[in-house]
């Protein structure tokens, strides 16, 4: 699965980060890693960009850019 | 000793409160040469602690050294100079936002591989012991080896006594040579000819020439820098994928991996819900968020138009009372004439509608700082997308309604170029504050002030409709203009959402400050001026004097400008005055007031100098004796305003930000076009339906 598909206030962890290499390095700088628990807040109608928590901080990113970031559920 | 050249860069994540702390050390003894968001790259700024002064930049946040975006390249280039030994300030402050440490010290650890003295300054101190968050500051200095770790709280003035004596302190210290972080030892052994590479061709330090052999197999260049020939290059990226650590996340990968084993552990359990995430269940909701953004959207604007008008009634009363002050003081004459007419009506045209411009900037501030405006990217992002624009684009537009100029300059943000330079072009459709005047006159003087649907006023409706019209002008735009523009590179969108805060009175009325300043220097330079010239064109060639003033403005140098241009306008409802102000607009568009205000007061020569929305009002067509000025013209007019290219200094800004004439002259060209036909199909449309 990946981040899209978390729902609100699921908690997942993340096992890969896809795309091109300038993406990911973009993702790491914001504190996106391997292993790191992210949680599902919430996401804008229409398939719009979803917000998520990562390391203290709220962040907020396109469902597509989303897409990219491989995760398994967290329980 | 004093420090008296001592130079302090501060640095920092976005969101990590820099700002405010830069104002805080530099108090008001800040060099207000930027125009703000102009000169975004370099903001100096001078301090004084006890006997010693630091010149301290101010430098746009940013994430990392490897720049997504123009703004975050400014920083890399920067430090590239001083990685090359050019302007290397003294110390470094690295602010960073202690409810989210790891992820802002990224940049630091980056930073300490300079060699200069750092010191990290624990941001939202406040916040931190809000949310029970503990930091062993002393644990983190010796771990990351920085001069000092200082915990502050900016907003709250926390910890600023403190910083300003490590800073004395840091500056007298001698460069540090220590190792920044520990790399595992194959990594080592494979990026060694790039790090030699470096040291062989840069002089650099171990420290820097292996921090750069890290970036450079990473990203494959570094700002400001040669890279190692491709053969160096590719054997170092293969050798690093067979020992498992693929390049592309190199660098990324290496601090964090550092950081998360050497920084305290302060973190929230994941699923603790914050504050601002419970606010954000209103405020990005998904029918409430849009609302109540369209409903705060319509008070400001209502508010702009209603509050305003008090210290608007008094600066005109001011203008023309000093006005006939002064020309009672100093003997009739060509003298007298030129600062009562020229001098004093110009300068009161344009600074009526300071309170306007004020208000609005105070507004845009309040929901940059409070950490609003992030969430209207959020929101606005989906229907942003559809239109060809970006999230971030939405700032940018909205900052357009009080100048374009720092509008344009902000959409460096926007990482993407094809989007960057859609919404550039359309931008200056957004009604800035130089069109305020023209529609507050046109409106106060022929819209009735009358109240609709029990609560609207008129007035203000008509105002909302033209910022309305502009910007659905510059959606359909945008909207073609992507298609048209062809690009290969691929948009992201990635957003740090800054936690809700209330905004610092103080530093809001700061900003408002300095940007009502700044109108009224610079703009208020080119308005003078122009208004000067337009006195002396409406005033001469003086004729014979039995025929009285009213006749020789008719035959003046500024009449026969205008009356050239008359034919083309005509079919807009346009006169001849209104031709001349069109004309002398191009510099900027408030001029067309002032340019009124100086005809105006010129016709009516020996007579006390009366305001100028009823001189218009009073004002008849001398062969039909028709009112010049009618509700319709007063549309026609605004509608132009609306859409036309007026403003000298944005299209020097897009050719800069641009960097190439094609797209300033394209502006140029679209804008006019728009705002003769949009002009054209209001004056004949409103005729034919029995407007006059």
């Amino acid at each position: 699965m990946n981040l899209v598909d978390l729902a609100p206030s699921q908690v997942g962890i993340i096992d890969e980060l896809n795309g091109d290499s300038q993406f990911i390095s973009r993702l790491m700088e914001m504190g996106f890693s391997k292993g790191r628990k992210i949680r599902m807040i919430y996401k804008m109608p229409f398939k719009g960009p979803i917000t998520i928590q990562i390391r203290n901080g709220m962040i907020s990113l396109r469902q597509l850019d989303a897409s990219q970031i491989s995760i398994s559920l967290d329980d | 000793m004093t420090n008296s050249n001592k130079m302090i860069a501060l640095l920092g994540n976005p969101n990590s409160g820099k700002t405010a702390l830069f104002n805080i050390l530099t108090g008001l003894n800040q060099k207000v040469s930027n125009y703000p968001g102009v000169t975004v790259e370099q903001i100096l700024g001078t301090a004084k602690f006890g006997e010693n002064s630091f010149k301290i930049l101010d430098l746009p946040g940013t994430y990392s050294l490897t720049p997504e975006s123009l703004d975050e390249a400014i920083v890399s280039q920067e430090f590239a100079k001083w990685a090359k030994g050019d302007d290397i300030p003294n110390c470094i402050i690295s602010v960073v936002d202690s409810t989210n440490l790891e992820r802002n010290l990224y940049l630091t650890t980056q930073l300490i591989d300079l060699g200069i003295p750092i010191i990290i300054a624990l941001n939202m101190i406040d916040l931190s012991r809000e949310k029970s968050l503990e930091i062993d500051c002393n644990q983190l200095k010796e771990s990351l080896n920085v001069s000092a770790v200082v915990p502050i709280s900016a907003r709250l003035k926390e910890g600023i006594e403190l910083l300003k004596n490590e800073i004395i302190n840091a500056c007298v210290r001698e460069k540090s040579t220590s190792k920044s972080f520990k790399i595992p030892d194959p990594v080592h052994t494979a990026i060694l000819p790039l790090q030699n590479w470096y040291k062989d061709h840069y002089q650099l330090s171990d420290l820097l020439s292996i921090s750069f052999a890290i970036r450079v197999a990473t990203t494959g260049r570094i700002e400001g820098f040669d890279s190692p020939d491709e053969s160096i290059l590719d054997r170092a990226q293969f050798d690093l994928k067979t020992i498992g650590f693929p390049h592309e996340t190199l660098e990324p990968k290496l601090r964090y991996h550092w950081l998360d084993q050497v920084v305290p552990k302060a973190e929230i359990p994941i699923r603790k819900k914050s504050k601002s995430e419970k606010t954000d269940r209103i405020l990005t909701h998904k029918w409430f968020g849009p609302l109540i953004f369209l409903t705060l959207l319509t008070f400001i604007f209502q508010v702009i138009f209603t509050w305003a008008s008090y210290p608007m009634n008094m600066i005109d009363n001011g203008m023309a009372q000093f006005g006939n002050w002064v020309s009672h003081q100093i003997p009739l004459g060509l003298l007298s004439d030129l600062l009562v007419e020229g001098v004093i009506g110009g300068a009161g045209a344009i600074l009526i509608f300071l309170p306007q411009i004020l208000i609005l900037i105070f507004f845009l501030t309040l929901l940059e700082d409070s950490g609003y405006m992030a969430r209207i990217a959020i929101m606005m992002d989906k229907a942003m997308t559809k239109v060809g624009l970006h999230g971030r684009s939405v700032l940018p537009l909205m900052s357009g309604y009080a100048c374009a100029i720092p509008g344009i300059m902000s959409t460096r943000t926007i990482d993407s170029w094809k989007e960057r330079l859609v919404t550039i072009l359309v931008l200056p459709l957004m009604s800035c504050s130089a069109r305020l005047p023209i529609y507050a006159l046109m409106i106060g003087a022929f819209i009735p002030n009358k109240t609709i649907f029990g609560y609207f006023g008129l007035q203000g409706l008509t105002m909302v409709l033209m910022y309305f019209l502009g910007t659905i002008t510059a959606l359909i735009l945008s909207y073609g203009f992507s298609k048209w523009i062809k690009t290969e590179k691929k948009s992201s969108f990635i957003m740090e959402l800054p936690p809700y805060r209330i905004p610092l009175m103080k530093s809001v009325l700061r900003q408002v400050y300095t940007r009502g300043k700044l109108f009224v220097t610079d703009a208020g330079k080119i308005i003078m001026a122009i208004s000067i010239v337009l006195w002396f064109l409406a005033s001469f060639p003086k004729i014979d004097s039995s025929l009285g003033e009213t006749q020789s403005i008719h035959n003046s140098y500024a009449a026969k400008i205008g009356h050239t241009i008359e034919p083309v306008i005509r079919p807009l409802g346009f006169d001849w005055k209104i031709g001349l102000g069109l004309v002398t607009s191009f510099a900027a568009r408030e001029v067309m007031v002032s340019t009124l205000a100086t005809i105006y007061n010129v016709e009516n020569g020996e007579e006390d100098a009366i305001s100028l929305m009823e001189a218009m009002k009073r004002d008849k067509d001398p062969i039909t004796g028709k009112s010049i000025f009618t509700p319709l013209v007063a549309l026609s007019l605004m509608v132009f305003y609306v859409f036309a290219a007026q403003c000298m200094a944005t299209f020097a800004i897009v050719k800069r930000e641009t960097n190439s004439w094609k797209w300033p002259v394209f502006m140029v060209f679209y804008m006019t076009g728009l705002a003769y036909f949009g002009s054209l199909i209001v004056y004949q449309g409103g005729l034919m339906l029995g407007f006059s």
